[in-house]
């Protein structure tokens, strides 16, 4: 029962590793300034404001989908702690 | 970035930045469009008839009526960000006090592209009259057909698409209705 639990918070959680951070955070920034930069020419080019809108959605939700979720990718580099050191050895 | 939950808050903060960017860009992009469609109107001479105030029972007041003709194509006004327009007639006349007066007398919202191509003969939809109780010896007055463009995203803008050549004399006032 505990083990579910916390499989279940874990999952909630969605914890992911110090490079999958940096990544993410890539990933948005530099996802989210070219949507706007290409849903506003495309808006601009095609002279239609839902274009631009309609692309912005589908954009922003394909954004969210692969930055919030812990997908395995994100989790490639777990830390490696050093070993428990033996109590009483010098 | 650790947790989902962060990780939303982080990405829809940038969002919506990414998103106020958009709309200011949007506004912005108005600046480049720089139409200034003329038309053509033209006004009948007018008829100038005693009414009935509302405010004061027994008092009269001249109310001037008027048939227009205009022509204008306006769809040069609609880009991407434009979402209607708004058309009015000013009439702009100085009264026998000296004082300019600018009184609207018809209007009309254009909705779609299509519409603004217009070509339409009307008459004022609003009671033309003056402050004071009549038109004597005001100056003839000058007629204008003016936009308001409203876009989606921005400021509203403002412009003049046809005017009168010659000023629109006041008659004598008519005492009964012919």
């Amino acid at each position: 029962m505990d083990a579910l639990q916390q499989r279940i918070t874990q999952a909630v959680e969605g914890k992911i590793d110090f490079e999958g951070q940096k990544r993410v955070d890539q990933i948005a920034r530099i996802s989210l300034i070219a949507l706007t930069a290409i849903s506003f020419l495309v808006g601009f080019v095609l002279q239609s404001l839902k274009a631009t809108f309609v692309l912005f959605g589908i954009g922003t939700t394909v954004v969210l989908l692969i930055t919030v979720p812990p997908w395995p990718l994100f989790n490639q580099h777990p830390i490696k702690w050093l070993s428990v050191r033996e109590k009483g050895a010098k | 970035m650790h947790t989902t939950y962060a990780r939303i808050n982080n990405v829809t903060a940038f969002l919506s930045s990414c998103t106020m960017v958009l709309l200011a860009a949007i506004a912005l992009s108005s600046l480049v469009f720089t139409a200034n469609p003329k038309g053509e109107i033209i006004v009948s001479p007018m008829q100038i008839y005693a009414g009935n105030t509302r405010r004061y029972m027994n008092k009269k007041q001249d109310v001037a009526f008027l048939n227009f003709n205009l022509t204008a194509d306006l769809k040069p006004l609609f880009n991407w960000n434009t979402k209607q327009l708004f058309l009015y007639v000013q009439a702009e006349y100085t009264n026998a006090q000296g004082i300019q007066n600018e009184a609207v007398i018809w209007d009309k919202i254009i909705r779609t592209k299509e519409e603004a191509d217009l070509s339409l003969t009307g008459r004022n939809k609003y009671l033309f009259r003056n402050l004071g109780s009549s038109f004597k010896n005001a100056q003839p007055a000058h007629f204008s057909l003016k936009y308001n463009v409203m876009p989606y995203v921005g400021l509203l803008t403002y412009g003049e698409a046809a005017r009168t050549g010659v000023p629109i004399p006041f008659p004598e006032k008519r005492s009964e209705v012919a």
